[in-house]
């Protein structure tokens, strides 16, 4: 038998220096994700959408398998049974509120009731689900937040922005940010929140102003009778709204992960709104004149961007950080959410 | 073959580098500080691969191997585990299997939406039951009655006179059954509808505009719709199109307007054909009461706007242009008449 040594090149022990910045890198290409993702789809129209929890596993798995952070990679370890078991789950309820609204308002009202107060639980899951097959090194994230937990920051917050008119907004949003950072862990050490209410304000006060700048630039070419900038405002519009909506995005996800840490390092993720928007952009027209092929290609662009603005500094050693009891990880709660995977927005 | 390897434990982020051992029965030898373990077949598992990413055998015991892939590896793990992912990996590395597969798949969704999808609604609506098709009937007509119908401003003997020119083209088990209706339309003007699962709806503008022969026409014509359920079928085809479109395509395009947008088109296709079902039944109907079927194709002439554009929006139109309804018309006639000598 002849024994084979390949150099790993990119599999090493973490060198153990002192307190080091460490820069996360993607290493996937649109070239080799191309495939998979038409793979994906092919397989999801012929199975008539069965497929999908296997198509978002490998999609996962392609994305973090290829996010870098000192010579170790991130793996998408969740089990497609288990998704499409939610899935089916989401399928039932949505079938059931669906006849039931036909047979009779009340009891879609009730269904309805019940749905609203299982959210924190279904959010809470869904939080759960995607830290717990995330793995680096060996060791799996975990959320550690409890259904109980989510309903101040996940509906009460939520209710009270919209009842102030919005005022009340940003620091719902604030809340929301808090509660997820606040209780994710990579093993058993904890991610640290560090933004303030004040930098929501900030983001949601900027798109504010610049809305009603532009509302005010199409009200006064009306007024004025200037067709020329009518015009050119209408047309600017949709870039313009996008424009907020991206840049809003970004600027929330910068402020929610930029100060945080974990554990004693830090977390910067140094991502501009400007150049996300423009990445986004080009991404829109790309897709639009490509007749959708380009999608693979704009997916690993978006994540390459947010990948590289992203780094740890004060970086001790990569091998010191300890995985979750194992009690902590079969509690019962734990394992009915277990199956619970929808795909919420919480930023990147 | 060996491989150098770097083994977590799974309790700590410590790598340890490793050497890994596989032999050709798939038991692996882990040499950890010059200390061996091993690891029987069914006591790790590798998943499918993908792309060119590290491969991880994760230990049932806990603990994970990861090593870098290289040729060597890949047709080694090929061989020890028998992966139900194999064949993906392999079309997802080549360029040629996979657009082949695109290949396959268009017309796969052609075969479904030409004729998976129209069979069962064909199958499906007979087992709709009467007493559902009633409620249904009469929910379509309070719906048209509210927000596209008002009452009828037509005269008793002008009602009278669709009434009975309609009802002398009825077989006995028809002319109990249906109900003949008529109501006044606001926008559209002369038009006539059948409403399952026994009304045919008059518009007032077209019994003031038609002749005898062309509204007994009209009447076969919606007859049809009503005797080949068109009704029922497109129901059932409109909810498995929905299912399969939000299945399918909510999957791939992320936009709800896009995707209610092409099931709306699909399903426009498709009462085209049933249009040209009810005109071949109007022309059978009427041979068979000796009436003349060239009255449908000048009803049609009458009713139809004088709209260039129809012929360019074809495509998108819930009916077939005049024109093509009428030359089909006079074709089906003239096969009659073949058949009738």
């Amino acid at each position: 038998m002849t024994f084979i040594h390949p150099s790993p090149a990119q599999i090493r022990p973490a060198e153990t220096a002192r307190s080091q910045s460490l820069q996360a890198t993607f290493t996937g290409s649109a070239s080799e994700y191309f495939p998979i993702w038409l793979a994906n789809i092919l397989l999801t129209i012929i199975t008539f959408g069965l497929y999908s929890p296997w198509a978002k596993v490998r999609r996962e798995r392609y994305l973090l398998g290829h996010t870098w952070i000192g010579n170790s990679n991130f793996e998408y370890t969740a089990d497609p049974v288990k998704i499409f078991k939610g899935r089916l789950i989401v399928g039932a309820l949505f079938i059931a509120y669906t006849v039931l609204g036909n047979i009779s308002v009340l009891l879609s009202g009730v269904l309805l009731v019940v749905i609203v107060l299982l959210l924190p639980w279904i959010l809470v899951s869904s939080l759960r689900f995607r830290c717990r097959y995330t793995r680096y090194r060996g060791i799996h994230f975990q959320f550690t937040g409890s259904p109980g937990n989510a309903i101040m920051p996940m509906l009460i917050w939520k209710a009270i922005g919209g009842l102030t008119l919005g005022l009340a907004y940003p620091y719902a949003k604030f809340k929301a940010r808090e509660f997820v950072v606040n209780h994710t862990a990579f093993g058993r050490t904890p991610f640290v929140f560090r933004a303030v209410p004040a930098d929501f304000y900030r983001a949601y006060g900027l798109a504010v102003v610049t809305s009603l700048g532009i509302a005010a630039l199409i009200a006064l070419s009306l007024f004025l009778n200037l067709n020329v900038l009518l015009v050119l405002s209408v047309f600017l519009l949709y870039p313009f709204i996008l424009a907020v909506w991206v840049g809003l995005r970004a600027y929330i996800a910068r402020v929610t992960w930029h100060q945080a840490g974990i554990g004693e390092m830090k977390i910067s993720f140094d991502i501009s709104w400007v150049h996300y928007f423009f990445l986004v952009l080009v991404n829109a027209f790309a897709i639009v004149f490509s007749l959708g092929l380009a999608t693979p290609w704009a997916a690993i662009r978006t994540y390459r961007y947010q990948t590289e603005r992203l780094s740890l500094s004060g970086v001790q050693d990569l091998n010191l950080f300890v995985a979750a009891t194992q009690q902590n990880l079969s509690s019962f709660a734990d394992q009915a959410s277990d199956i619970y995977d929808v795909d919420l927005e919480f930023g990147f | 073959m060996e491989f150098s390897c770097l083994y977590f434990d799974g309790k700590s982020s410590e790598g340890r580098a490793a050497q890994l051992r596989i032999d050709s029965e798939g038991t692996l030898t882990l040499i950890l500080a010059n200390q061996p373990l091993v690891i029987k077949k069914g006591h790790y598992s590798i998943p499918a691969r993908l792309a060119n990413l590290p491969i991880s055998i994760e230990l049932t015991e806990g603990g994970v191997i990861q090593l870098p892939v290289s040729a060597h590896l890949g047709q080694l793990l090929d061989r020890i585990t028998a992966s139900e992912f194999g064949w993906l990996h392999s079309i997802e590395s080549s360029y040629r299997k996979i657009f082949a597969c695109v290949g396959g798949a268009v017309v796969a969704i052609w075969l479904a939406w030409a004729l998976l999808i129209p069979a069962l609604a064909t199958a499906i609506a007979p087992t709709i039951p009467m007493a559902a098709r009633v409620s249904l009937g009469e929910q379509i007509i309070e719906f048209l009655d509210k927000w596209v119908l008002s009452p009828s401003a037509l005269t008793d003997d002008e009602r009278r006179r669709v009434d009975v020119l309609a009802r002398r083209l009825m077989l006995a088990g028809e002319r109990d059954a249906i109900s003949i209706l008529t109501r006044k339309m606001d926008n559209e003007g002369a038009n006539a509808m059948a409403v399952p699962p026994n009304t045919i709806i008059f518009t007032d503008q077209l019994v003031r505009t038609l002749s005898d022969a062309e509204l007994q026409a009209v009447a076969a014509h919606e007859l049809g719709h009503l005797d080949l359920d068109h009704g029922m079928i497109n129901l059932v085809r409109g909810s498995l199109l929905t299912i399969a479109g939000v299945l399918v395509l909510g999957e791939v395009i992320d936009s709800d307007v896009v995707v209610s947008l092409a099931l709306g088109f699909l399903n426009s296709s498709y009462s085209r054909s049933q249009e040209l079902e009810a005109d071949e039944f109007a022309v059978h109907r009427l041979v068979q009461h000796s009436l003349p079927p060239e009255a449908l194709g000048s009803a049609l002439q009458k009713i139809a706007p004088a709209d260039d554009q129809q012929r360019s929006l074809e495509f998108l139109s819930s009916h077939p242009s005049t024109p093509e309804r009428i030359e089909r018309i006079r074709k089906a006639h003239e096969s009659t008449r073949q058949v009738g000598n």
